[in-house]
């Protein structure tokens, strides 16, 4: 069995920010060289989540909203944290023959609800080898 | 150790939930496997997966919160199916259960796939058992 564990700075321009982290996840499990196995995204941070969506422009945009609805009345400065709790910060995803089991259309994204700066992610893998 | 396995599931919506339990037990069983995490994984971006007991009450009771507070009718930019995929993302594609002394910890539970596209399709579920026998 093996562990990878990676720490990611991103950027975000902060409420309701969504950015798409499909491409570390990749590569962090082509780096682990693990084919069978997960791969864990999680969001360090106290006002951001971890989701999965389509990455098309105008559903961004629908979630983005949809996002911003559900916190609506929870008052402003307590609204990122709530919102955060809401989504979640988490998302483990199947590792199979050395790919993310997402599909055609899942990506996974940060979704910032705090304000703009660094933010932190984590992923982890964890799985076998192929067997030489 | 890690099993991997997958499977699909003929499903169709909107709204609809699909048993996967007995599938889901006999993967755990030919996995070997007796302490350990199972990972329920929907493939895709409009499936859902969630436990609840296999009740009806409870089950319809669920289906009616979903379609009220997540509607099909709505101002929606994404061109078709925008609320499939805001149920999917918003209810989560996936769930772990412990697995212990050989046994899935379900309780009183059965696992289901919410499927939310309107059409028939194959749904493929990915599993991954992480743990020793």
């Amino acid at each position: 069995m093996k562990i990878l564990t990676k720490e990611s700075k991103v950027k975000t321009k902060g409420w309701i920010d969504l950015i798409d982290l499909t491409t570390s996840v990749n590569d962090i499990i082509k780096e682990s060289k693990i084919e069978d196995g997960s791969v864990l995204v999680y969001s360090n941070d106290e006002k951001t989540a971890i989701i999965g969506l389509e990455a098309e422009k105008r559903l961004v945009f629908d979630t983005a909203d949809f996002i911003g609805n559900l916190v609506s009345m929870i008052k402003e400065e307590d609204r990122g944290a709530v919102a955060a709790s809401i989504l979640g910060g988490s998302f483990l995803i199947p590792v199979t023959n050395g790919s993310p089991d997402l599909g055609t259309w899942q990506q996974v994204f940060l979704v910032d609800l705090g304000k703009s700066g660094e933010k932190s992610v984590i992923f982890q893998v964890i799985g076998k080898r192929r067997e030489m | 150790m890690i099993f991997a396995k997958s499977f699909n599931v003929i499903a169709f919506g909107p709204a609809r939930l699909f048993d996967l339990t007995k599938e889901i037990l006999r993967t755990v069983e030919s996995s070997e496997i007796r302490e350990g995490q199972v990972l329920i994984f929907s493939v895709g971006s409009t499936g859902t997966i969630i436990k609840m007991p296999y009740d009806g009450g409870v089950m319809q009771g669920f289906i009616t919160w979903v379609k009220r507070n997540i509607p099909a009718k709505g101002y929606y930019r994404h061109p078709g199916n925008a609320v499939a995929h805001l149920r999917s993302t918003f209810l989560g594609t996936s769930i772990v259960v412990p697995l212990v002394n050989g046994e899935i910890c379900l309780n009183k539970n059965s696992i289901f796939l919410l499927e939310n596209t309107p059409t028939y399709k194959s749904r493929p579920i990915s599993i991954i058992i992480n743990g020793v026998e």
